[in-house]
């Protein structure tokens, strides 16, 4: 996307253009940022470090479910033996 | 801790000789420098990096206005780009068209947000251009500046992001189409609607200035 790169297409060409386009052309200019930024930037991108994603084992969600449903029977029942004494 | 997974994607097989390829020089080609970057190369990602690194944040300095939040949208753009570039696909537009679509879309996020914080509008807020070498530059120039940038930040979101790549970033209308993800048709056609609205726009804060 440098100046020189295929534009001709979708650019008018000097003699053709309308004159607000001509006034965008003329008046609009690319804003360049601060050089400290810009260093401070990279150094910041060298130093992001590497996240790696630790899978958790396949069968912990089933583990704890039945843990779950086992723990609430023990209490249905524990709950019907007291009621019924 | 288990190995992490290679997701290196089938598109992005190396076509040449990584070894030969001098990153120092400034003639090579962003796609091969692009490819030794999506192998984890910091210093070819870094090469993109220099090339880019004025034009994300010159559009995205006239999307937002301030420089404050566009120093954070720009780190947020190449920060986004380091952690995705494996499922970068050469779609034969240049490397940048990608940068600009992700900074389009954060760029279109942070509007939402401040929509939704209800803060000044944005087009009534001041738009300060930071310290720009304008060689030619003069009181009345500054002005006309001023005014033109005021009018275009008065058009919706897609017309002025097509104004900014058209006339700042200097992008061909194939480029704007991978940009805001239309078609070159649609894109043509919402330029003239664009350069009608802000024709109009124009003629309206000059009455209001008389």
């Amino acid at each position: 996307m440098t100046a020189n790169s295929s534009n001709a297409s979708s650019k008018p060409s000097f003699g053709e253009m309308h004159p607000l386009e001509y006034e965008l052309q003329r008046r609009l200019k690319p804003i360049t940022p601060n050089p400290a930024y810009i260093q401070r930037l990279k150094a910041q991108l060298y130093r992001v470090p590497r996240i790696v994603v630790e899978n958790k084992p396949k069968f912990t969600g089933w583990v704890m479910i039945l843990m779950g449903l086992f723990s609430s029977v023990l209490a249905i029942w524990i709950i019907r033996k007291i009621s019924r004494q | 801790m288990p190995k992490p997974k290679n997701p290196l994607p089938k598109k992005s097989v190396i076509s040449f000789d990584s070894s030969k390829i001098d990153l120092a020089d400034p003639e090579i080609p962003d796609q091969q420098v692009v490819e030794l970057a999506i192998q984890g190369n910091m210093d070819a990602f870094s090469v993109l990096y220099q090339r880019n690194i004025n034009k994300i944040f010159s559009y995205i300095f006239y999307r937002t206005g301030n420089t404050h939040d566009a120093e954070d949208l720009t780190a947020r753009v190449f920060h986004r780009a380091m952690l995705h570039i494996r499922g970068y696909v050469n779609k034969g537009v240049p490397f940048s068209a990608w940068l600009y679509r992700i900074a389009h879309n954060l760029v279109a996020n942070w509007h939402r947000d401040n929509e939704r914080k209800k803060e000044v509008p944005l087009e009534d807020s001041e738009f300060k251009l930071p310290d720009m070498k304008y060689p030619e530059s003069t009181m009345v120039e500054d002005q006309d500046v001023e005014m033109l940038l005021k009018s275009i930040r008065k058009l919706s979101g897609e017309r002025q992001t097509l104004i900014i790549l058209k006339y700042v970033e200097d992008c061909s209308n194939s480029e704007i189409a991978e940009i805001m993800g239309r078609s070159e048709g649609a894109i043509k056609s919402l330029y003239h609607r664009t350069l009608l609205s802000l024709r109009y726009e124009l003629e309206k804060t000059e009455k209001n200035l008389k």
